[in-house]
């Protein structure tokens, strides 16, 4: 079932809930944007859901969108990445489980502009929703998909390559707005008492925020490239995070955005976790 | 205020004892003879099973009884006598010369340094060597000199050296007599001083007891952990250790078994193969390893498994020197009967537990009963109570048991002693004037509108300080910092009469924050807080800078150095006091009720020991009858009716107007926390299914109309829910009339059915159900059970043949008595391997057993009419789990309950207000149940006795509009003092996480968690970290030529700050480049701090908490751990050299260890370079790292 | 070997009744015997742990007729270490006396090896006082 079949299965189902009112809203992807990018939009009547589309550039995370209206019952189209987005949010009891009906969308990675398929899609193993109310499949996609990182980014060995690309950076933060992990009222970078940042608006201050951004995000980022998508600069501002990602996978077997139940990942601990590069610690690297 | 009470001995007991007293608002005269309280258990390095260290998990609770302002302590005394009768009893106390005036001194070592007299030290079991005027050790408490008049020669060095003029000749003995409510025993024990000479301890230097070898472990011993052969230094390859030395040795007039020599051995082993990680071979020579308690048989399996302990089933006959090699032989025989003479370098002897002879010669004064070992006799269903009306007696004195029973029976006893003082009333102050001074309460003076005016205060120490660094510079210095209006130097800032100096420059500059840079905070910070409210000021506007343990002290041939260092450090903290905030205690109410559920033995003695200290309690019990499984047993371990104790305590609960039983009845809910719990008791309809005993009969018709659920209110909730019996599903239970378990024998006896007429041959079977996958744990009772069951039918009927195959004998303690008793009576006993466990064949009439014999290695079978099945004690885990949710506290894998500290809180959970006593907690037999249950009741005394209960000062805050309600903070509490709820703000509902002042604890590792920043904690605040690495890293303190490295390190409170001191009073030098910022625990410790740190130009960034195991908040570090390992490599990936970030475990007694670890980070730091400050690329590209 | 079936277990309180054997019930059979005992280190056959074991068992004819009982030096290292007081040293002559009382061994046997101690003693004491000679030549 390519791109077109799936579409027509979308808006069926959008156009079924609006009409039997079990949603109030439908949140789907509709033409319009910037070069060919898909843009999210809100269906209230069932003839609204006309306008929603399904094709390669359907890019944008949608459980920001879930999440702005999380006191309403709402519908949305959900990429895997999406879904594991409103699977965070549910542990992190910010959206209720009733309050959103997900259709889950098999996903066979998006493209840019160019056509290219986006690194972060290439990348991506996760291909089924893990979980959804109903499920738009594409039975060409591997059924299962693994909950392992098949080929973690991994460091590139230049130690300098981090502070080549937040060299570039100019702390606009779009890349905390856009990502679904970032919902906090007031963010750490932004508060005068405890002033986090350091003196100069510099290089350390992007080493705060990067670092501390991706400190907070190990063992929650759902791998959907909207920070990388939004930024201006063309930072590579995955490269920290996937790191955490990799690490917190193959350390203690947890990835984001899988089970409601489980004990985040930060918040939980086992007694015989490894002590890698401690001093003293069981074993050293 | 109630009549004080005397405990004798400030070993663990009577620490126990006393603080529970002084929680219970009684106070306390504490008689200790030696110079320190602490007892032995100072002298440990580790403790078994979890490996805690000894000074980690003793200290707080030392210090925490020592400063109680209840407890008055009288070191190097003894009780002479007690006259009159309880409760106006007149203790009569000589107190030996110290020959220092207590109040001067203020334990700085000057005098133990000059002094030209050394001598063994009694602490280091005489390896380790120590002054004529000296410390005990070096965390003693009080933290005072002794002079050993036997030892000095009164050249009176020691008294030009000390310039707070506290050494004293001429104190004489003083002798008090003192009116006293009742007496606590708890005088301790002696290693057993009978060992064999065929053991060689006198003749070989490389044989030694178990406590030298404690020391000789310990790092803070003689040889500071390096384990080593006392002969020749060198450290032993191959080490044995040998049990049952002086114990279950009738030659050794010691007829009973020590209970703890078996798993203090694996210990020590374990403890060997960590400081050795290449010794060979290390074995232990065992005849049963008694492996009772709670999780021990998986320290054992551990021991074999991991550490690779070989355990070897045989008796040493003896020892020799080899005098070619200088090792030591061992002669013994192995199952199959041929002789081995192995090897070794080092012997440890597992001595055992003897009473000390000044308990005797006490007891005789006392006219208190002993037992015939010497032991002081306590009543079996009566104990802690002594022979003695208003005596208790507690602790190893009473007979040989571990530290988890100690501390039980202290708290059981600090229980009885409340009861005997409850209907007493004096006036602390005027009767007691010597001893209690009233606190005089000052008007607080609230200087939040105040604009900030610091005061400094830095200490000489006498040449402690001074002499090492120039204190005026840093007086200068200080006086130049921001919002200081005052900076002034003290000879010794502690002493009495500099803090009438400091009061008076408090009114005149009317200052409102205070630095002291003096010594460590975590002796003196209560001392100097004590100062500030007598100025008026809120406590905890004290910030204090830690100029001697890690400043002078460990740079004492760098003095410019450690100027400077100390210099940063007030900097340090007067960026801390800036922001310190008023933080005060808050207050609750406490309702006095209490509730315990389950009605058998321990709840019921619960009951009986609350209701007797004057409080209403409810029993809420599931079946139609008080009693539980006791009510199942004929007679108890020493042979004594147990129906009849068991009816007269059921007998007293019904009658008792304080206490409300509710038959038949379950908890619907609990909700609330200490102090203000609301419990629904839901009636089960019709009387609940006949209970394992017979229920009276009467219960089921007066059991009350059943309505839906009845409403409670109480303060404290006792968990004594039991547990049963496991039908074994092996060895034709059930299958053969001939068949039943030792419960089920014991039953028919107390019922009379005659089951023994008529029967030739018995059979017994042990551990028939425990020890195997299901119940992977000793069920502690059903070997004593066993024999006593044994002994009852040799005495029925000594020609019949009773046969008892087991797999290990674990008759603990005094029950050694009995096996011998029984063997005496004709019992034979055979041990069988646990792969080839008896068989059981249906013949006629009667069964045959057959099993393997390990001696004769062939089969031989037994004809049993009666075989008896020793079945284990299960939890019912069901219903504990639902209890457990209710209360919110924790289980152990087995489907026990899960205590706040196997060692020393054995009754507590970690969630305050809630008790646990009985089988609930582990199996355990009738008495300690009983004396579980009493303990129990003792602590929820600690709680209702209050009219208030206070909540820490610096705990942790919830800012509601940054908080999001996701969680994590709940999830990491150990305590469960937050909860996210549902809140109405602002018209709308919200999901917030709400605190419960308290509960909580300061630990932080909530706020660390929390992303949002929506949780600080008072005087940890993340405010006043941040300040302390600004005020450090802004702005140099003088030009400096060329670099030197500036190393954060972030050391939690309770271990790796105590570490630090400890390097500190073992004058252990380290590198001048740590600037050390304290924290409540590792948790506390936001990974944002390490990344501010360095983004602020530190040029190193060191980290250490408590080793996982150890943390004081039970579980903060678990989750440091995960945190720092995560940012590692985060900081890495961000070209972040690793050699500039470390993380690692240090311990209270790890002194050695610290100034290690910081000479190996401050090398790797060096070898790297200047981080540029900030404002530049932190690490311009390319120079982060050089090759490895 | 064939499973042991018949044994008598009043053979023990049999034992006991016999002067020296008082303290037979008193063994937990920790070996220690066995462990010091000289003629155990040389005869791997002679293990005294294995004599109790048999003895509180009740096999009573095995342990009579057995060669075994005859082994014991009486050097009372055993005596010295046990820590239960046994005297195994004692139960073995106790066993002797019953032996030779049942007819298993005749009284000349039990002469014989008293005899052979006594010669080995007379024996050891003339090496011993060889030995002083040469010494103080």
């Amino acid at each position: 079932m390519s791109f077109d079949a799936q579409r027509g299965k979308i808006k069926e189902i959008c156009k079924d809930l609006l009409e039997k009112g079990t949603v109030d809203t439908v949140i789907g992807y509709a033409e319009g944007g910037i070069d060919g990018a898909r843009i999210p939009c809100m269906c209230g009547k069932p003839e609204e859901a006309d306008a929603l589309c399904w094709d390669q550039r359907c890019v944008a995370n949608l459980c920001t969108y879930a999440y702005d209206k999380r006191d309403k019952k709402t519908g949305v189209v959900a990429k895997p990445c999406d879904v594991r987005g409103i699977v965070n949010y549910i542990a992190e009891n910010q959206l209720n489980r009733e309050n959103v009906y997900i259709i889950g969308v098999d996903c066979e990675g998006m493209a840019g502009s160019d056509g290219e398929k986006l690194p972060w899609c290439a990348e991506c193993s996760v291909k089924t929703p893990p979980v959804y109310d109903v499920r738009v499949e594409n039975p060409d996609l591997p059924d299962k998909s693994s909950t392992k990182i098949e080929e973690p980014g991994g460091m590139t060995g230049d130690f300098g390559k981090f502070q080549k690309e937040i060299g570039k950076c100019i702390l606009c933060y779009s890349c905390r707005q856009a990502c679904c992990g970032c919902y906090c009222p007031v963010c750490f970078m932004d508060r005068g008492v405890p002033n986090w940042q350091p003196a100069e608006p510099g290089q350390s201050a992007k080493m705060m925020y990067h670092l501390g951004r991706a400190a907070h995000l190990a063992g929650r980022c759902v791998e959907c490239g909207a920070c990388e998508r939004v930024c201006a600069s063309g930072v590579d501002v995955r490269y920290l995070i996937r790191e955490a990602t990799g690490f917190v996978e193959d350390m203690y077997g947890f990835r984001a955005g899988f089970d409601t139940e489980a004990d985040p990942v930060m918040a939980s601990y086992d007694a015989n976790d490894r002590e890698i590069g401690f001093l003293g610690g069981d074993d050293h690297e | 205020m109630k009549k004080p009470v005397m405990v004798v001995g400030g070993g663990i007991a009577g620490i126990q004892a006393a603080a529970d007293l002084a929680d219970m608002g009684i106070p306390v005269f504490l008689v200790e003879s030696s110079p320190s309280i602490g007892g032995r258990m100072a002298q440990l390095d580790k403790t078994f099973p979890t490996n805690d260290c000894s000074a980690c998990i003793l200290a707080p609770k030392v210090t925490a009884c020592y400063n109680h302002p209840l407890v008055k302590t009288f070191t190097l005394s003894e009780l002479v006598e007690v006259r009159g009768e309880a409760p106006d009893f007149t203790a009569v106390v000589r107190k030996r010369p110290r020959y220092i005036d207590e109040e001067k001194c203020t334990g700085c070592g000057d005098c133990t340094s000059v002094c030209p007299v050394s001598v063994k030290s009694e602490f280091d079991m005489e390896i380790g060597k120590r002054k004529a005027v000296y410390k005990p050790y070096a965390q003693a408490v009080p933290n005072k000199a002794v002079i050993d008049d036997s030892a000095c020669r009164h050249c009176r060095l020691c008294e030009k050296a000390c310039r707070s003029k506290a050494v004293c000749y001429d104190q004489a003995e003083e002798v008090f007599e003192i009116p006293v409510s009742a007496v606590v025993l708890a005088p301790g024990y002696d290693l057993s001083s009978e060992i064999p000479a065929e053991f060689g301890y006198s003749k070989y230097a490389d044989v030694v007891t178990s406590l030298e070898y404690e020391r000789i472990l310990s790092a803070s011993g003689p040889f500071a952990g390096h384990v080593q052969r006392p002969s020749d230094g060198k450290p032993p390859k191959r080490l044995a250790f040998i049990q049952c030395v002086g114990s279950r040795d009738h030659q050794c007039s010691a007829d009973y078994c020590s209970a703890v020599c078996c798993m203090y051995a694996v210990k020590e082993a374990e403890i060997t193969k960590e400081h050795l990680p290449e010794a060979e071979k290390i074995d232990i020579y065992y005849m049963d390893m008694r492996a009772y308690g709670k999780d021990f048989d998986k320290y054992v399996d551990s021991a074999k498994a991991k550490y690779g302990i070989n355990f070897i089933r045989s008796r040493v006959a003896e020892t020799e020197r080899d005098k070619a090699t200088g090792n030591i032989l061992l002669r013994h025989a192995d199952t199959g009967g041929s002789v081995h003479k192995s090897e070794y370098d080092m012997v440890v002897l597992s001595v055992g537990i003897a009473p000390k002879e000044e308990n005797i010669e006490l007891c005789s004064k006392l006219k208190v009963k002993t037992d015939r070992h010497g032991f002081i006799w306590t009543g079996e269903m009566s104990a802690p109570q002594s022979s003695r009306a208003g005596i208790m007696a507690c602790g190893a004195a009473t007979g040989p048991k571990d530290i988890p029973e100690t501390v039980i029976e202290a708290s059981a006893a600090a229980g009885a002693a409340a009861k005997a003082a409850s209907n007493t009333d004096v006036d602390l102050y005027k009767d007691y004037p010597a001893f209690f001074r009233e606190e005089v309460e000052t008007l607080v003076r609230d200087v939040s509108k105040e604009p900030i005016r610091t005061g400094v205060f830095v200490c000489n120490c006498g040449v402690n300080i001074g002499g090492f660094l120039s204190v005026g510079e840093v007086v200068e210095y200080a006086k130049t910092l921001p919002f200081v209006t005052f900076a002034g130097e003290g000879l010794y800032t502690c002493s009495v009469d500099f803090q009438t100096v400091m009061l008076d420059r408090i009114k005149e500059h009317s200052l409102n924050r205070i630095v002291v840079a003096s010594c460590t905070p975590r002796t003196h910070e209560p001392l100097f807080q004590s100062v500030l409210q007598k100025a008026g000021l809120n406590p905890y506007l004290l910030t204090m800078a830690n100029i001697r343990d890690q400043c002078s002290w460990v740079h004492m041939e760098d003095a410019k150095a450690a100027t400077f260092k100390a210099k940063e450090l007030v900097r340090m903290a007067v960026g801390k006091a800036v922001y310190a905030k008023q933080l005060t205690r808050k207050r609750l109410d406490v309702n006095k009720a209490a509730l315990v559920i389950g009605g058998g033995a321990a709840g019921l003695s619960s009951a009986l020991e609350l209701s007797g200290m004057g409080y209403s309690v409810h029993i809420v019990e599931k079946t139609g009858g008080l009693g539980g499984n006791a009510r199942s047993l004929s007679t108890t371990l020493f042979g004594r009716p147990a129906g009849g104790y068991l009816a007269g305590f059921i007998r007293d609960a019904e009658e008792d107007p304080n206490i409300t039983v509710h038959l038949n009845s379950k908890i619907k809910d609990i909700s609330g926390f200490v102090g203000n719990f609301t419990t629904l008791i839901e009636a089960l309809g019709q009387p609940g299914a006949e209970a394992e005993g017979d229920a009276p009969a009467g219960s089921a018709e007066d059991c009350r109309e059943a309505e839906s659920a009845t409403k409670i209110e109480h303060g404290v909730v006792v968990v004594a829910v039991g547990a049963s019996e496991k039908k074994p599903d092996a060895y034709l239970y059930g299958k053969s009339p001939n068949v039943a378990t030792q419960l089920e024998f014991e039953k028919r006896l107390k019922n009379g059915e005659g089951c023994l007429s008529g029967i030739k041959d018995v059979v017994m079977v042990l551990c028939a159900g425990s020890r195997d996958e299901s119940n992977p744990y000793c069920s502690r009772v059903c070997c004593s059970q066993s024999i006593k069951n044994a002994i009852i039918i040799k005495e029925y009927n000594s020609d019949i043949n009773v046969t008892v195959l087991y797999r290990e004998i674990r008759s603990y303690g005094l029950s050694e008595t009995f096996y011998r008793r029984a063997r005496q009576m004709g019992v034979q006993f055979v041990r069988y391997e646990d792969d080839a466990k008896p068989a059981v064949a249906q013949m006629e009439g009667f069964v045959e057993v057959s099993a393997k014999d390990p001696l004769l290695s062939r089969d031989v079978a037994y004809r049993a009419d009666l075989l008896l099945l020793a079945s284990a004690i299960e939890p019912d885990t069901e219903e504990n789990k639902a209890i457990a949710q209710m209360l919110k506290v924790p289980m152990t894998q087995e489907g026990f309950f899960l205590e706040a500290h196997v060692k020393l809180r054995p009754v507590d959970f970690a969630t305050e207000g809630v008790y646990l006593c009985g089988l609930a907690h582990n199996p355990k037999n009738l008495r300690e149940s009983i004396v579980q249950g009493k303990a129990a009741a003792a602590r929820a005394g600690t709680v209702i006795s209050k009219e208030f209960l206070e909540s820490e000062g610096a705990i942790a805050a919830v800012d509601k509009d940054l908080c999001v309600g996701c969680g994590a903070c709940e999830k990491v509490c150990a305590y469960k003092a937050i909860t996210v709820e549902e809140l109405l703000i602002r018209g709308k509902a919200a999901k917030k996480a709400v605190l419960n002042d308290v509960l909580c604890k300061g630990c932080g590792t909530c706020a660390a968690n929390c992303r949002c920043g929506a949780i600080d904690v008072g005087g940890f605040s993340d405010m006043q970290v941040i300040n302390e690495i600004e005020y450090l890293l802004r702005g140099d303190v003088e030009a400096k030529k060329g670099w030197e490295p500036k190393i954060i390190a972030f050391l939690c409170n309770w271990c790796s700050y105590a570490g630090a001191d400890l390097a500190g009073t073992g004058r252990m030098q380290y590198p001048p480049n740590i600037r050390v910022i304290r924290v409540p625990c590792s948790g506390r410790i936001n990974p944002a701090y390490i990344i501010k740190a360095l983004t602020e130009g530190a040029d190193g960034v060191m980290v250490s908490g408590c080793h996982p195991g150890d943390c004081h908040y039970l579980t903060g570090n678990m989750y440091a751990r995960r945190r720092f390992t995560v940012l590692k490599k985060l900081l890495e990936t961000a070209g972040v050299n690793p050699d500039r970030v470390h993380f690692t475990w240090v311990s209270a007694s790890e002194g050695g260890r610290f100034a290690e670890v910081v000479k190996e980070v401050t090398e790797k730091v060096e070898k790297l370079g200047q981080v540029p400050t900030s404002g530049q690329p932190v690490l311009p590209a390319g120079s982060c790292r050089e090759e490895r | 070997m064939s499973q042991i079936k018949n044994f008598e277990q009043s053979f023990k309180k049999e034992v006991a009744s016999q002067p020296g054997g008082e303290r037979v019930l008193n063994c937990f059979l920790c070996g220690t015997c066995t462990a010091g005992c000289p003629i155990s280190e040389i005869e791997p056959g002679y293990n005294p742990r294995n004599i109790m074991r048999k003895i509180l068992l009740g096999m009573r004819d095995e342990l009579l007729n057995s060669s075994e009982i005859w082994k014991c030096y009486q050097c009372h290292t055993c005596v010295s270490h046990c820590p239960q007081d046994v005297r195994f040293a004692d139960v073995v002559r106790a066993l002797r006396l019953i032996a030779v009382k049942e007819g298993m061994f005749d009284e000349s046997f039990a002469a014989a090896v008293e005899k052979a101690d006594y010669d080995a003693r007379v024996q050891r004491l003339e090496k011993v006082n060889e030995l002083i000679e040469e010494r103080s030549k």
